[in-house]
């Protein structure tokens, strides 16, 4: 129980902090964008990284904050009937659709997202959306860390909810 | 792997997605398992690489990336004071006519619709606004409710709106002229909100009483004076986002940074800028961007097994052999829009039934423009169609105790614009000109 009780709290944790951490990129992003047009409008003279930076920086926020958006329930649910299903109907609903599609499906994701990374490390891949040409790995590291977490993040309310099924409280 | 009849996908993939959305899982995880699920059978374990190509093409996605500019942009909007300076002016010039407030709401939510992307920013703040300063003068429950909720919900209509930004790409047509098209449509809704309340509160004497003269005994110069103070900072925001890409200058994403930075720059004039507001603004920013994208992410596996299974093939033969040739076809599809739009969150929509319905708008020979800019409008109704409409969770989610305000009067006062939206429908077909002129005056 309390090996249990740890490796939530830690996910938790993660999870919290990655999404705290994940969520000033976009002021990077605005930032990043604001520099190039007052380079490009106002001294003509463009950045060639803002492209390709922000594709970047944004994606890696939407793949590194799942997790946190996991934890704090916030992904859309048509929950206008299931609302007024009985708690325990609602927490063994959770749990089956965890265990059937949630779990395998974010195991597999990781996986081929873990294996893009390699593969870019590996072949020494750059981006080609501008002139630029940024390494591929950095940004496919991000996607593939955001998806991971993710996937843990899952593990956890997965074992909470089994708790809260058990124990019949949201406390483990 | 087995082979399975494309009708039988069909019927296996949407049945499935329409029984286990009841179940109020995650709409987006069931959208990923139906999607690998059914493809892993039809197609074997190359469903997880599609799956990992289709997704990267969203999170790499430069235009996409407006989508958390945007939000950014209006919740800092939201956050900077600018919607209370103008429901001051409002009030006191508009305050003195019957259901003046209720037109005020309306005209409020249009200006306050093209700073933000989002309903969420708007209805929130307009329902804490306006809500209790109707209700304080005796106005109708559910007038005051419907005038929040549909003036609210311009929020994603008119430009910059989120929704937009992935309509574009999902169907191919450039997001910058949805824009300009969107502009004319949400003032024709717009236009039509303003002519109901007027008329409805003209002939019903007791719904919007008007406020008494001695509760706005304001001098006429320090009412000038509110004006321009409060209107010109969101036009400059208006102008500066709109302006850029009408004239050509930036993409839709770059006009969405600067916007993200005029909109600091705006809640720091109101002083209303710290570090809580930012932390709560970014992560605000983060929620509403992932919980987006995990659908889109969902929405592009499930659509690209079901175009490989051959289903969009049965949609559209489907669609296409509806009565009263190619208007029946565009009356079925509207119909589909509305109806699913009562029941699952626009997002999933858009990224599942446009891929499939574009072609078919096309090879009935509408203008893609057109066709597009009338699904984005009958998706208007979506917000405000119960069961799931989230104009009503989130006035439903700020309303006070002693508002005694019940989702019945919510439905009550916003049934009205459902047939207000069909009204501005149909005059988007007599004159398509409304959707079309604009943005053919784009420079490119």
């Amino acid at each position: 129980m309390r090996t249990l009780r740890a490796i939530i709290n830690g996910v938790d944790c993660l999870s919290e902090w990655t999404g705290k951490a994940a969520s000033w990129v976009v002021l990077a992003m605005v930032l990043a964008v604001s520099y190039n047009v007052f380079m490009r409008y106002a001294l003509n003279a463009p950045t060639i990284w803002s492209f390709d930076l922000n594709y970047m920086l944004g994606g890696s926020m939407m793949a590194l904050g799942q997790a946190f958006v996991y934890k704090h329930k916030g992904h859309v649910r048509i929950d206008v009937i299931s609302m007024h299903f009985p708690w325990k109907t609602k927490v063994i609903i959770d749990i089956v659709f965890t265990a059937l599609l949630f779990l395998p499906v974010f195991f597999m994701v990781s996986k081929v997202y873990w294996g893009d990374f390699v593969h870019s490390v590996v072949i020494k891949e750059t981006m080609q959306q501008s002139a630029w040409y940024p390494l591929a790995w950095p940004f496919k590291l991000m996607l593939a860390t955001g998806f991971s977490f993710f996937f843990l993040q899952g593990i956890a309310n997965f074992i909470k909810d089994v708790a809260q099924l058990i124990t019949g409280s949201e406390r483990l | 792997m087995i082979e399975l009849s494309p009708q039988l996908v069909t019927v296996i993939m949407f049945g499935s997605l329409l029984v286990l959305l009841i179940s109020g899982y995650p709409m987006a995880v069931l959208l990923i398992g139906i999607g690998m699920g059914v493809g892993l059978l039809l197609f074997g374990s190359s469903v997880f690489e599609m799956f990992r190509l289709r997704s990267y093409s969203i999170l790499a996605s430069f235009i996409f990336m407006a989508v958390p500019l945007f939000v950014f942009m209006g919740t800092m909007v939201e956050k900077s004071g600018v919607a209370e300076k103008l429901y001051g002016t409002l009030y006191l010039w508009m305050g003195g006519f019957r259901g003046g407030l209720a037109v005020g709401t309306i005209i409020l939510g249009t200006i306050l619709a093209a700073c933000v992307g989002v309903i969420a920013a708007s209805v929130v703040t307009m329902g804490l606004l306006a809500m209790p300063s109707m209700l304080k003068r005796g106005y109708d429950k559910s007038l005051a409710s419907g005038a929040i909720c549909a003036g609210g919900s311009l929020g994603i209509l008119i430009p910059p709106s989120i929704m937009l930004i992935i309509y574009g790409p999902t169907a191919s047509i450039s997001v910058g002229k949805l824009f300009m098209s969107a502009f004319p449509a949400g003032f024709v809704l717009s236009g039509l909100y303003i002519a109901y309340l007027a008329i409805r509160c003209f002939i019903q004497r007791d719904v919007a009483p008007p406020i008494p003269p001695e509760e706005r005994a304001v001098p006429l110069s320090k009412k000038l004076i509110m004006i321009p103070t409060s209107l010109l900072p969101p036009l400059v925001l208006i102008l500066a986002v709109l302006g850029t890409i009408f004239f050509g200058v930036a993409s839709p994403t770059e006009a969405a940074g600067v916007g993200a930075l005029a909109s600091i720059l705006l809640a720091a004039g109101y002083r209303r800028l710290n570090l809580p507001v930012l932390k709560d603004v970014v992560l605000t920013t983060m929620r509403t961007t992932c919980m987006v994208v995990l659908i889109g992410l969902g929405a592009v596996v499930f659509t690209g097994v079901f175009a490989l299974a051959g289903g969009v093939e049965v949609v559209s033969a489907a669609i296409m052999a509806a009565p009263f040739g190619r208007w029946g076809s565009f009356a079925m599809i509207m119909l589909i829009v509305f109806i699913l739009g009562m029941f699952i969150d626009w997002i999933g929509i858009i990224f599942v039934i446009v891929p499939m319905v574009t072609p078919i708008g096309t090879a009935l020979g509408f203008d893609p423009l057109w066709f597009a800019m009338m699904i984005i409008v009958n998706l208007q109704m979506s917000f405000i169609t119960p069961p799931f409409a989230y104009a009503i969770f989130f006035l439903k989610g700020i309303a006070q105790p002693e508002w005694e305000l019940t989702t019945r009067d919510i439905i009550r006062g916003i049934i009205p614009y459902v047939g207000l939206i069909v009204v501005g429908l149909g005059l988007c077909i007599i004159f398509p000109q409304i959707l079309l002129w604009l943005p053919a005056q784009m420079i490119r």
